[in-house]
């Protein structure tokens, strides 16, 4: 959407409403707004269930996160994830949660400065993309975090079927190969190793060039499943981007090689082929929503499907060799507590202050609701 | 059998259209008709897609089916069947007579009996289970690995798709149907041994032949787990009962039947599977949309969360 300066009036979102007729301050005193300029511009909206807002206070830049809903899930993730070291200032990060009105159902993170790596294959850092989203997809791959919902390919599929209904309400032709889609896609539904931490909606523009290091935004869908799926939906974005921009091509597919080389033996290729063509599903019953339709969105659509197809018949065929674990070299040294444990294991016995350190943020981890 | 009725002119069927044309004497002449004393009745019709028309010819009776697809995987499995259950006396299928590949017909015997669902609403709730049972005890060691997956990951697909389009009917069954489909996403049960499943084995498809159970309607045939088959039947019997007022009828039926195949199937997987049928039934009542259709609906998915709650 186009930034705004307007506020809608939405009764779902009380926090909108506060903050229309309140204002910032008054809404939120946590954010302690002394008076002098508060800039709020609307950046995200979905009638009813969401909006986002930027605002500059004072020095401050920060996302104020609006919900129909209960957001106190995608806080208690943000503390969990600045607890292992990520919402610091340098190296993969995601934004600190700097206040929450219960009542309210607001959110109030930090504002990730920086390009999106949507925006650098549009300008040509398409390796430079691939790469930060790997840093990412390798650090989330160390996290011990058991947070959120189940996010497997079982829920894939239940979605599947949402998209393909969506998609045969929106043109009988699309149903069609959606409808084929589903089936190869059902036939081929990869075995799933542990599961660990997943955004869910790991698209191009969410992820971010923070100069040292990949920032990772727009939490609302994290849960616990296989990392081929964010691995799908980062490479799905990113091959739409060269669909949408016939000059972008070549820095996607750039985009795409580093994130498979920075990747590399993390992930099972079947799978992220299933979960990248099942991605392409859902990209393309975006259609649905008439007001959004771009000018060629049935054949837009179409050569996501078509994409899409011969991605899940190369998910079903038959597996080359065995997965590698990731190798330790994969973590990154900014999830403090990791680095502990880790330096604790490798090379010397661990100290007694070590051992009860260790202690208390595995019994953290271990009583955190999933 | 009522008179013959016109048939539909649909260029999508061309069996249909020969037999408009010509007759079926002379559309389908290996049946060997000679063109008299022929009655047709229209059955069943979906535009576009298919027609069954029962025929009465003498003391001839047989089903006549016109496909806008290539019907020749149904005939294999009726021939299959065939072959596979051999001389049993115990469990039949409908003969296959003739495969006309160029109007994409099959003709089928004509199998008497009552249905299940008859028999359900008649009072003959065990016999109904027995004969449930009866076919999936004999399905168990059927070897014919003939037709597409339909295992666990198709079934949530499916499960998707009724979710989505009773929500987009009716907003206020989102809640219900959502609960059930997250509830199936969540448990998803490994799919064992692929074996031929009949793929929408409703009481209506099972019929009492006496010293048989016959089995009809294998458009919609697979491998997969007999669990598929044996949810659908009990979540049939299930409707039959909540929307017939047959309750207790239903529950003997349902006892009967767990009973005679709880050897082979897996409890757990028969509930997940249950679930996911009764869901789909529940988006059924968008096809017919009698006037209480959402009342009926909102009873099935009623049920299908409470046995989620074992899931």
């Amino acid at each position: 959407m186009e930034p705004t300066t307007e506020l809608p009036a939405d009764p779902a979102l009380p926090g909108i409403e506060a903050i229309r007729t309140l204002g910032l301050a008054r809404a939120i005193p946590q954010l302690e707004v002394e008076e002098g300029p508060v800039e709020i511009r609307l950046v995200g909206y979905t009638p009813g269930a969401r909006a986002t807002l930027e605002a500059h206070v004072g020095l401050r830049h920060l996302a104020i996160k609006l919900y129909a809903y209960d957001p106190a899930p995608e806080a208690e993730l943000y503390e969990a994830l600045a607890r292992a070291g990520l919402a610091g200032h340098a190296g993969p990060r995601v934004p600190p949660l700097l206040a929450r009105q219960h009542d309210l159902r607001i959110l109030v993170i930090g504002w990730l400065e920086g390009p999106t790596v949507h925006e650098l294959v549009k300008v040509g850092k398409g390796a430079r993309a691939g790469q930060l989203a790997a840093d990412w997809m390798r650090c989330a791959a160390a996290l011990p975090l058991g947070l959120g919902p189940k996010l497997g390919s079982a829920r894939v599929l239940y979605r599947a079927g949402e998209w393909v209904a969506a998609l045969v309400a929106a043109d009988p032709g699309l149903g069609k190969t959606a409808k084929a889609l589903a089936r190869v896609l059902a036939n081929t539904q990869p075995r799933e190793q542990a599961p660990r931490l997943l955004h869910g909606t790991f698209y191009a523009r969410h992820v971010l060039e923070l100069g040292d290091g990949p920032g990772v935004i727009d939490w609302e869908r994290y849960g616990q499943g296989p990392c081929e799926l964010d691995a799908g939906m980062f490479l799905a974005t990113t091959w739409r981007l060269g669909l949408d921009h016939p000059a972008l091509v070549a820095d996607a597919a750039r985009a795409e090689q580093a994130f498979l080389a920075g990747t590399e033996g993390l992930l099972d290729e079947r799978a992220v082929a299933w979960h990248r063509a099942a991605a392409l599903l859902r990209l393309a019953s975006k259609v649905h929503v008439v007001e959004r339709r771009k000018p060629h969105w049935l054949t837009r659509a179409q050569a996501m499907l078509g994409e899409a197809l011969q991605l899940a018949e190369r998910a079903g065929q038959p597996a080359p060799e065995p997965r590698a674990e990731a190798p330790a070299a994969a973590f990154r040294p900014n999830g403090a507590a990791l680095a502990l444990i880790l330096q604790a294991l490798a090379t010397r016995p661990a100290t007694p202050e070590e051992l009860e350190r260790i202690r208390k943020l595995l019994d953290e981890t271990r009583h955190r609701p999933s | 059998m009522k008179p013959a009725i016109d048939l539909p002119d649909d260029p999508a069927l061309p069996g249909v259209g020969a037999i408009r044309a010509l007759g079926l004497a002379r559309a389908i002449p290996a049946l060997g008709l000679d063109g008299r004393g022929i009655e047709l009745a229209l059955r069943g019709y979906t535009p576009g897609s298919r027609a069954t028309i029962a025929a009465c010819a003498g003391n001839r009776r047989f089903v006549v089916k016109a496909y806008a697809a290539d019907p020749a995987s149904e005939a294999r499995v009726y021939r299959a069947l065939a072959a596979g259950l051999g001389g049993d006396s115990g469990a039949r299928v409908p003969p296959l007579l003739v495969c006309d590949h160029d109007f994409r017909v099959l003709v089928i015997g004509w199998l008497d009996g009552a249905t299940t669902h008859e028999l359900l609403k008649t009072g003959q709730g065990e016999r109904a289970g027995e004969l449930g049972a009866r076919w999936l005890e004999r399905a168990f060691s059927l070897p014919v690995p003939l037709g597409q997956a339909l295992g666990a990951g198709h079934v949530l697909c499916e499960a998707g798709r009724s979710v989505t389009e009773l929500v987009a009917v009716d907003p206020t069954l989102r809640a219900a149907a959502s609960a059930v489909g997250e509830a199936l996403a969540d448990s998803q049960p490994s799919d064992g041994v692929p074996r031929l499943v009949h793929g929408a084995l409703y009481d209506r498809h099972v019929l009492d032949q006496d010293d048989a159970v016959g089995v009809i309607d294998w458009r919609h045939f697979g491998q997969g787990p007999l669990e598929l088959d044996a949810a659908m039947f009990l979540a049939t019997v299930t409707r039959t009962g909540l929307l017939d007022a047959a309750a207790a009828r239903a529950a003997r039926a349902q006892a009967v039947f767990l009973a005679g195949t709880r050897p082979f199937l897996d409890g757990d997987a028969l509930i997940w599977y249950r679930v996911a049928a009764l869901l789909r039934l529940a988006r059924r009542q968008l096809k017919r949309r009698k006037d209480d259709w959402r009342a009926r609906a909102q009873v099935l998915l009623g049920e299908a969360a409470r046995l989620a709650r074992a899931l």
